[in-house]
């Protein structure tokens, strides 16, 4: 995974934390919305620590 | 009974002194000779050790005392706010941890400061910076310190607060001075498994009295904070609406490259694999340590008046009334856990701050030893904050949370230091940005007051986001013109 992909796709997830919900869909949030957010961050930053392209090559 | 309770706090946190400091002991067995093992360990560092002091460093006494008051008094926003700062940790270790780990080796960095100072090319602007460290973090390093002074003084009575900072105090300087990083990692790793120990049972308690003592149900406990209307946050309602939320979260985002303590651990790790394992763990470590303490809080406020029979003064004064009823062994293995917080962020930010003194500020390196000078500073800055401690003036807590502000104005330059391949075209762009970044700073935290600073907005906008606007202003202007 590029370093880019990753950026872009950790901010739209920090943007949908809050900022989305607030001005765009302006549904309410609760605690499970915000720990499968954050789970999802977690997993995706897994990922890039495995297969991104500024970690997976020097083990 | 008080003389029982008494009695084992005391052997509780006499375990806990009698572990960290067996733990700061075999530190000493890696054999600290130079200035680069005392500050970073020789980068040597295991996953464990490294995730630990990552994660006992981030997390201060504010999330077991400060984010359990927030949540019961504003809600679920307080879980959102504490996992902003995660994501945004996260996103930034990621790309930017191997970039600086990287660098560190070829470049032999050992101070934050030092680090900036040699992407541009100027040893001044690494002294400036660690003067910047110095006086951004001194309130909140005093405030920890106070901190445990009140923990303390809860415990045993208000006679035995200066006890409490006599003990931070020496904590600190023992921990720190036997074998500088070696002994700092050791005991944060303790104070870390003891930290998330103590809120899995005070969470565990809850859970427990509430269902089964209580007799409440899962619809009663949701009921009643949905009723308070702390269950969900509404666009526009309650306390956490946007410019709130805004500016509690903006100058926490990029806590992980503004504040040194927590940048500096990043050079520490042996290998690049270490290095990875230490993001992973401290990515399960903060997840969880986050969600168990905003569902301290939560919980808290749904047993209402039946669990908590008197009132509150205040969100930092909901902990200790939880101690108060809670049984005895969780409440003092809570109670040494906040000191533990305390003590593990405070050491760390005193090691750092002095390795910017030590290694960045110009003196004759060949006539005092840097190694010393270290020393020297470690114990200077433990007998200001416990000074400014022992004082116990309120508005040092006030000052404490405004320690992330002042650092934000570094956030440009370190960016730009990091990610473009001619960092030194950029020198005048980074004096700008913390020259202007911290006069707004401190010209509208003077103008609000520091009570008013993340509330109070000036045309429209809050101090965090003038002071980020601030920051980035003199980059933005110059690619206009560009």
């Amino acid at each position: 995974m590029k370093a880019g992909l990753f950026a872009t796709l950790m901010t739209v997830i920090l943007l949908l934390h809050y900022i989305i919900p607030y001005y765009v869909t302006h549904a309410p949030i609760d605690a499970w919305y915000w720990i499968a957010d954050s789970t999802i961050a977690f997993i995706l930053t897994l990922y890039y620590l495995f297969r991104g392209e500024q970690w997976w090559r020097k083990d | 009974m008080v003389e029982e309770r008494l009695i084992i706090e005391l052997t509780v946190l006499l375990l806990y002194i009698f572990l960290g400091t067996i733990g700061a002991i075999v530190g000493r067995k890696y054999g600290v000779k130079t200035s680069r093992e005392y500050y970073i360990g020789g980068g040597r560092l295991g996953t464990f050790l490294a995730a630990l002091t990552y994660a006992a460093t981030t997390y201060s006494s504010f999330m077991i005392v400060g984010l359990v008051g927030i949540a019961y008094f504003t809600g679920i926003g307080s879980l959102g706010f504490e996992l902003s700062y995660y994501i945004a940790t996260l996103l930034l270790l990621a790309i930017l941890a191997p970039i600086i780990y990287r660098k560190s080796r070829e470049r032999s960095w050992v101070t934050p400061s030092e680090m900036l100072g040699d992407l541009y090319g100027s040893p001044r602007l690494a002294a400036v910076i660690a003067v910047i460290y110095f006086l951004a973090l001194l309130p909140y390093s005093s405030a920890q310190l106070k901190g445990i002074g009140e923990t303390i003084a809860t415990a045993g009575g208000q006679g035995y607060y200066a006890w409490g900072i006599l003990l931070g105090f020496t904590l600190i300087l023992a921990w720190t001075l036997l074998a500088g990083i070696w002994s700092v990692a050791i005991t944060d790793a303790i104070q870390g498994i003891w930290m998330i120990a103590a809120a899995v049972l005070l969470s565990g308690w809850l859970v427990w009295e509430l269902f089964s003592n209580l007799h409440m149900t899962m619809s009663t406990v949701t009921s009643n904070l949905s009723k308070a209307g702390l269950l969900e946050v509404s666009p526009g309602q309650g306390f956490w609406k946007i410019p709130v939320f805004v500016s509690f979260t903006l100058p926490w985002l990029f806590f992980a490259v503004t504040n040194p303590q927590v940048l500096q651990r990043v050079y520490m790790p042996k290998n690049e694999k270490s290095l990875r394992g230490m993001i992973i763990w401290f990515g399960l470590f903060g997840l969880l340590y986050t969600v168990i303490v905003v569902l301290i809080g939560m919980l808290a406020r749904a047993g209402g008046v039946a669990l908590i029979p008197f009132n509150l003064q205040g969100k930092d004064s909901v902990t200790p009334a939880l101690l108060n009823i809670a049984p005895l062994w969780i409440s003092v293995i809570v109670f040494v856990s906040i000191i533990a917080a305390s003590i593990s962020t405070v050491d760390s930010i005193i090691l750092s701050v002095s390795s910017s003194i030590g290694h960045d500020l110009p003196y004759d390196k060949r006539k005092i030893s840097e190694l010393s000078v270290a020393k020297t500073t470690i114990a200077l800055m433990a007998i200001i904050v416990s000074g400014i401690a022992y004082l116990r003036v309120s508005y040092i807590v006030q000052l404490s949370v405004l320690s992330s502000l002042f650092l934000l104005p570094l956030l440009p330059p370190t960016l730009a230091g990091l990610l473009s391949k001619e960092p030194k075209n950029y020198n005048t762009l980074s004096w700008s940005s913390i020259v202007f970044g911290l006069l707004v700073a401190i010209l509208l935290t003077y103008y609000v007051g520091v009570s008013n600073v993340f509330s109070r907005e000036v045309l429209g906008l809050t101090t965090p986001v003038w002071v980020f606007i601030a920051s980035w202003a003199p980059w933005i202007l110059a690619l206009n013109k560009h």
